[in-house]
């Protein structure tokens, strides 16, 4: 579905740039002007290809419903059991608030966009991006970040509904910081995560059967970065290798700067090393790319 | 006695239209627009035991569709069929039993296995006991010449012979009515002839009544005696293969390229007893003629000194179809595709 | 007369034998089948593994908070989790391999040539594969859990073993209705995607004893999509939880649900060849 308006937009972008009679100068300044204008379209088609899907993201949210609800469940039966208020070092209203933003956070972040990349390799359809003058990389960001417009700003209002809701129930309102603070952290977590995923995609230049494999990273992932449950469950010593990783910084630390469990200079820290992380990331991402792409051609697609 | 009997038999589609646009499928999500197509609209035939009969027409005229019902894959929307003395549709586990289909895009074999695998699960399925299961196999894969293929992989055999692993397959269960849809599409030229005759073969050695359809005159010429065209869901001809191809196979089509600028009235004038003119842009035409005057024509023309070169080819199985379509149904008056008038009566009778 | 109904039940009987014995010809066609590809079984069984680390998880939690669910101590809840566990390896391997498949039977008309055999229709497209590798890690992991659960509860080895085996079965054919019904919907839709997400996180809700449930779910999900019977009857039947009423139900769940599954089945082929493509 989403191939065929690529491949017609690949199209016209190839025919407007062959043009032999040109001055290089105006070459020159076409391409750059077609640059821009290349992902700009790349940006509609996903937001595009995004509007057809529209239902299964509908129908994703609701989905959602059930295992939040399950694990809010789980943990009122825990807190209702135990002797103690707070476990693991939160209170139960903040578990609960930390099951249902993880839920939603992890349904910003997460991309999903490892088949598509996968396939493209596979199917050879990397190829029609090769020949063109057009970054594989650019396009899909654009495309991606395109796809997102819609679904994220639901998100957002899902969240701003359950942190309005939670201010009720008690919950301290939130400073215009903090929320500044969480907004930086969440859009830079989706790079952390765009960029893991692209990572990992490079895998599928070597292994023949990846989709069982984005299955376990996609899992692990969700794990290690706090999606299922707040990675205080896993005890002190773990963590100490949690801060080692990227992991963390996907889900778990933007809910936790939105909560308010952590003060506004930890945040700001946190921020910082994710900036560190899409640095680092970007690098092990484009060498891993550049690696794959030589073996792609050496082997001829 | 018949085997087939179909009375009025009718299958139509719905369908909705789809247009593409963010607006249409915002539309689409609360009111689409139904149509309907008539796939196949009132067609009568009957099929003796042991006969085997071409079911011949372009893409989509119903053929498929046809054979679906007939082996009761689809329900019809009216008439009446028997195969068998069944009603095909209630898929009763007897009549199944009873026939094969053979889909040439659509495999019934396992990829990964061996291609004996898949047929011994036909057996347990179809019930066949051991003795009979040995001696049905064996002789089915002698006659295709597979027998050293059976224990290799499917994924591992070429086109051809995986089809002809699928024959067996099929017809493991020696069923008495074999229902053939495109079973010889995109073989080679041998593995095609293989079919052909084995399916000619195993029709005159079981008397098996066989409804195939191809695209290849060839096929429906080496097995069937008989032939029944369909077109725009309706049956154009129903008759004897030898009559049809009598009138149709039996003309050519001449292209010539003249060496010189010829008129048009000059052209006509001159062909007038032996072909018609189809096409002709003075310097090249394309004519029409039996098959028993190609030579005068061809002497005509050299006698003249026109000629500088010329193919000689037979008229497409398409074309046929849609001048019987258009015999049995079209308007009487129009003469204008350079069809003899001659054969046009002809197959206005037959049907 | 009576004659009549020995020969009925005979040839059912018969019928029975026969599709037993085809379906160990479906089971030696997917174990030579699945041979052939030992890099995709491993990871298979690898896929399944991360999955059951994640339901490590909540035994740590359990674990780790002293969790009693009412009656229920930590070591009960290893016995529910467990259940579940095997059940859902069970599911993997011997139907969701086979429901998966439903869209694709009918969008490349594979379905057509099914429709043609001599058997049923639900039985040969229901059944028809076997994934060997899959269940390996849930079913050791879950019998293992059991056994645990089992040992540390100090529950006695009796005939309740044969109790909580034959709730299992019953929890198996409810499993098999239940993740059915929303797989049939590929009938109607080209994507079914979205609904087999919903189908299995609800699934998911037999990660823990239904207890923790507010009761009107309880209700919902005994009585009228009867997913808790899947994984927490057995365990509450050797811990003398279920009255007769319960096991009654028990057993009576999956033959209505089999019969409704069956219905919709044959409505569903009715309408497809009717409709046709």
């Amino acid at each position: 579905m989403e191939k065929h308006p690529e491949r017609g937009s690949g199209m016209r972008k190839r025919d407007s740039g062959e043009p032999g009679s040109m001055q290089p100068e105006a070459g020159a300044v076409y391409s750059k002007r077609s640059r821009s204008g290349k992902y700009a379209a790349a940006f509609k088609i996903g937001l595009q290809a995004s509007l057809e899907y529209r239902l299964q993201f509908v129908i994703g949210l609701v989905s959602l419903v059930f295992p939040v609800g399950i694990q809010s469940l789980i943990w009122t039966a825990v807190y209702r059991s135990s002797a103690q208020d707070v476990l693991y070092g939160y209170d139960y209203g903040q578990m609960i608030l930390y099951t249902i933003l993880s839920g939603i956070v992890a349904k910003f972040v997460m991309t999903q966009l490892e088949h598509t990349i996968a396939e493209d390799i596979k199917s050879g359809g990397l190829n029609t991006y090769l020949v063109r003058p057009v970054s594989y990389f650019g396009y899909r960001l654009s495309a991606y970040a395109g796809s997102r417009v819609v679904s994220d700003s639901v998100l957002i209002v899902l969240v701003t509904t359950v942190l309005l809701i939670a201010i009720r129930y008690g919950h301290t309102p939130l400073s215009p910081v903090r929320i500044g603070l969480f907004t930086a952290a969440l859009v830079l977590a989706a790079a952390v995560q765009f960029l893991l995923s692209y990572a990992i995609c490079a895998l599928a230049f070597r292994l023949a059967e990846i989709s069982y494999f984005f299955v376990i990273t996609g899992l692990v992932v969700q794990i290690l970065s706090g999606g299922m449950v707040p990675l205080e469950v896993f005890g002190e010593t773990l963590n100490g290798w949690f801060n080692l990783l990227p992991f963390k910084y996907t889900i778990y630390f933007p809910v936790n700067v939105l909560n308010g469990r952590l003060a506004e200079g930890e945040a700001l820290t946190g921020i910082f090393i994710q900036c560190g992380w899409i640095v680092l990331l970007a690098g092990a991402a484009h060498a891993a790319w550049r690696l794959g792409l030589k073996r792609y051609v050496g082997l001829g697609g | 006695m018949s085997a087939i009997t179909v009375r009025d038999l009718s299958k139509t589609f719905a369908y909705y239209r789809k247009q593409s646009g963010l607006r249409h499928s915002l539309r689409n999500l609360f009111h689409r627009e139904q149509l309907y197509r008539h796939a196949v609209a009132n067609i009568s035939f009957d099929i003796g035991q042991g006969e085997a009969v071409g079911f011949i027409g372009p893409n989509g005229a119903g053929k498929t569709t046809t054979l679906k019902m007939l082996s009761g894959i689809l329900h019809p929307s009216a008439g009446e069929a028997r195969v068998l003395g069944y009603v095909p549709w209630e898929r009763r586990r007897e009549f199944k039993r009873r026939f094969a289909i053979v889909m040439g895009q659509k495999s019934q074999l396992w990829w990964d296995l061996p291609a004996n695998e898949s047929i011994y699960l036909n057996k347990c399925i179809y019930g066949i006991d051991e003795r009979e299961y040995r001696m049905t196999l064996d002789e089915l894969a002698e006659m295709l010449d597979v027998k050293h293929l059976l224990g290799v992989q499917v994924r591992r055999l070429s086109l051809g012979e995986r089809m002809k692993m699928e024959i067996i397959a099929a017809l493991i269960h020696r069923p008495k009515l074999l229902f053939l849809d495109e079973p010889t599409l995109g073989l080679d030229f041998a593995a095609q002839q293989n079919v052909r005759q084995f399916l000619k073969a195993y029709k005159e050695e079981k008397q098996a009544t066989i409804l195939l359809t191809s695209h290849y005159m060839r096929d429906i010429e080496h097995v069937c005696g008989r032939a029944l065209v369909i077109h725009g869901g309706q049956i154009a001809y129903d008759g004897k293969l030898s009559r049809m191809s009598e009138s149709f196979g039996r003309r050519k089509r001449m292209k010539v390229r003249f060496a010189a600028f010829i008129p048009p009235e000059e052209l006509h004038e001159l062909v007038r007893l032996l072909a018609v003119v189809r096409t002709h842009d003075g310097l090249t035409a394309e004519l029409e003629v039996s098959a028993d005057e190609v030579k005068p024509l061809a002497r005509l023309l050299i006698d003249h000194d026109l000629v500088e070169d010329w193919t000689v080819e037979e008229v497409p199985v398409e074309e046929v179809i849609e001048r019987l379509y258009k015999a049995k149904f079209g308007n009487e008056g129009e003469g204008d595709d350079g069809e003899a008038p001659g054969t046009r009566q002809r197959h206005a009778q037959e049907g | 007369m009576s004659t009549g109904l020995l020969a009925k039940c005979r040839a059912a009987l018969d019928r029975g034998t026969d599709y037993v014995r085809l379906y160990g010809v479906f089971v030696k066609n997917c174990l030579s089948a699945g041979m052939e590809y030992r890099f995709n079984f491993w990871m298979g069984i690898a896929v399944e593994i991360a999955f059951l680390c994640a339901k490590a998880l909540y035994i740590l939690i359990v674990y780790q908070t002293d969790l009693h669910i009412g009656k229920l101590t930590p070591d009960h809840i290893l016995l529910f989790i467990g259940t579940y566990t095997m059940m859902t390896g069970l599911y993997m391997g011997l139907f969701y391999v086979n429901f998966i498949r439903l869209q694709q039977y009918i969008r490349d008309g594979t379905l057509d040539l099914l429709m043609t055999k001599p058997v049923s229709l639900q039985f040969l497209v229901s059944l028809r594969y076997v994934d060997i590798g899959l269940p390996v890690p849930n079913v050791v992991a879950g019998a293992m859990m059991i056994a645990v659960g089992w040992h540390r509860s100090g529950l006695p080895l009796n005939g309740n073993i044969a109790g909580f085996a034959a709730l299992l079965l019953a929890a198996l054919a409810v499993t098999y209705g239940i993740m059915l019904l929303p797989a049939l919907l590929a009938f109607r839709f080209v994507q079914t995607g979205a609904v087999t997400e919903i189908a299995h996180s609800i699934w998911d809700a037999n990660n823990m004893p239904l207890d923790i449930f507010p009761q009107w779910l309880q209700r919902i999900g005994v009585y009228i999509i009867p997913v808790f019977l899947i994984s927490n009857y057995a365990p509450k039947f050797v811990l003398n939880e279920l009255a007769m009423g319960d096991i009654i139900w028990a057993v009576a769940a999956p033959v209505l649900l089999f019969v409704l599954v069956r219905w919709c089945w044959k409505r569903a082929v009715r309408s497809y060849s009717s409709a046709g493509s």
